[in-house]
């Protein structure tokens, strides 16, 4: 009797036990499935032959197997840092440097005013009579007049220390919607301290070719924030102008 | 019979750049996958022509299986049945067909047929069947595969796959009454 064929039958009777009924001829015909099984010859030369073509073109689908030949590590690691180098170099072309560019340079930055909410500050190509010292960008939108310190963010976050030996601020452009000013300030312990330059009374729109003048050239190591007023009305930057936003 | 953890090792292995643990499987598999294609096309040439495609097609598409989907037996299995449909589809394209049973007899004079003997002992008995039917009964009977790793293959449940291969064992008796035994006997000698 074939081995299986009681392993079947009790299957067969916990999946149906109806079936079983006439066990008989269900016995029967089980057996004769199983002997009907038919004989199959496997050519083991073709196994063989098989397994050796697999393995082979195996070697070469590894992931790593590309590793194991010099030429073709160099290719495996070409193939997939090519895309990453490729993209780092389209970001180091776009992204827009900010700082110690040559004087004749133009700075890439631009920012696109976004409806009537928005200030912008936007760096100038000085003339070449002037000192380049630093360039501004922002496109935070202005804030109302009446705004707290604690709303525009910690001034810290926006000094910087001013090279030495610059005695003028060139920016590009800048659209304000309330007249106001780009003032220059020395900034010590986080607090907005002397004045060290400020720009003309900017009307509203968009002016071109801001230049800013230093009363004295910030000392090594200063601080500086760029702070932009509203002016209250008077033409002129006093203390009780309203400083709208802390540019970067 | 290999276990799941022991084919998850080799493909991990594989995969980390061993290429011989793909030898693993294949050995594994080889002669198991042969026997399944056999049964469905009874030549030995298409049934070697059939086997290789399966594991050159497995062995591309590995970084593709994913073991939460299922064994990877069951996984081999589906490529070696969707590879026999394919054969069958590039020579009769205007044939719907799941296996070579679908042909009919007059389909099969262009194949040489080794085992014609075989086949004709058991060909109006498993002709009777469908498709799913015929592997159910082929997997459970002549594979020796259990239960689920025939869902796997197939599709459907553990429970699905008991019940069919019950009922097909219930629609063989009703067919052929009370002396398919003795008919398959008969067709046996």
């Amino acid at each position: 009797m074939h081995p299986d064929i009681e392993k079947i039958i009790k299957e067969l009777h916990a999946i149906d036990p109806t079936l079983l009924e006439r066990g008989g001829d269900i016995r029967a015909l089980v057996t004769s499935l199983l002997e009907s099984k038919p004989e199959v010859a496997i050519d083991q030369n073709f196994i063989l032959n098989l397994r050796k073509s697999v393995l082979n073109r195996a070697s070469v689908h590894t992931p790593k197997s590309v590793q194991a030949h010099p030429s073709r590590a160099l290719l495996w690691w070409a193939t997939r840092l090519a895309p990453i180098g490729a993209v780092a170099l389209l970001f180091f072309i776009l992204y827009p440097t900010s700082h110690t560019l040559p004087p004749a340079q133009t700075l890439p930055l631009n920012t696109t005013p976004q409806g009537n909410t928005t200030n912008y500050v936007q760096p100038y190509q000085a003339p070449t009579n002037s000192t380049r010292m630093e360039t501004f960008r922002t496109s935070a939108p202005v804030h109302d007049s009446t705004a707290t310190d604690s709303a525009l963010g910690s001034p810290t976050m926006m000094q910087k220390s001013a090279p030495a030996n610059t005695s003028v601020i060139a920016l590009d452009s800048v659209t304000l919607l309330q007249p106001g000013f780009v003032v220059i300030h020395v900034t010590t312990q986080g607090n907005f301290g002397e004045v060290l330059g400020v720009s003309p009374l900017l009307p509203v729109g968009t002016t071109s070719g801001v230049f800013i003048s230093f009363t004295r050239p910030p000392a090594p190591g200063e601080s500086i924030t760029t702070v932009l007023y509203i002016d209250n009305g008077d033409g002129r930057y006093t203390n009780d102008d309203t400083y709208s936003i802390v540019l970067p | 019979m290999p276990t799941d953890t022991q084919d998850s090792d080799c493909i991990a292995r594989f995969t980390s750049g061993d290429a011989t643990a793909f030898g693993e499987l294949y050995d594994r598999y080889a002669e198991r996958i042969y026997r399944f294609v056999y049964y469905k096309v009874f030549n030995k040439e298409m049934a070697e022509d059939i086997v290789s495609d399966v594991f050159f097609k497995a062995l591309e598409k590995i970084g593709s299986y994913n073991t939460q989907k299922g064994p990877f037996s069951a996984w081999l299995y589906r490529i070696a049945r969707n590879t026999v449909i394919d054969k069958y589809r590039t020579k009769k394209p205007t044939v719907d067909i799941e296996d070579f049973f679908d042909l009919g007899e007059h389909e099969r004079t262009e194949e040489k047929i080794d085992a014609r003997d075989a086949l004709e002992k058991i060909s109006s008995y498993m002709a009777s069947l469908t498709p799913v039917q015929r592997e159910i009964v082929t997997l459970r009977v002549w594979e020796e595969l259990s239960y689920k790793e025939i869902a796997d293959i197939v599709g459907g449940t553990e429970g699905s796959v008991k019940m069919a291969f019950s009922r097909t064992i219930r629609d063989i008796r009703a067919k052929f009454g009370p002396f398919a035994p003795l008919v398959l006997a008969f067709l046996h000698q």
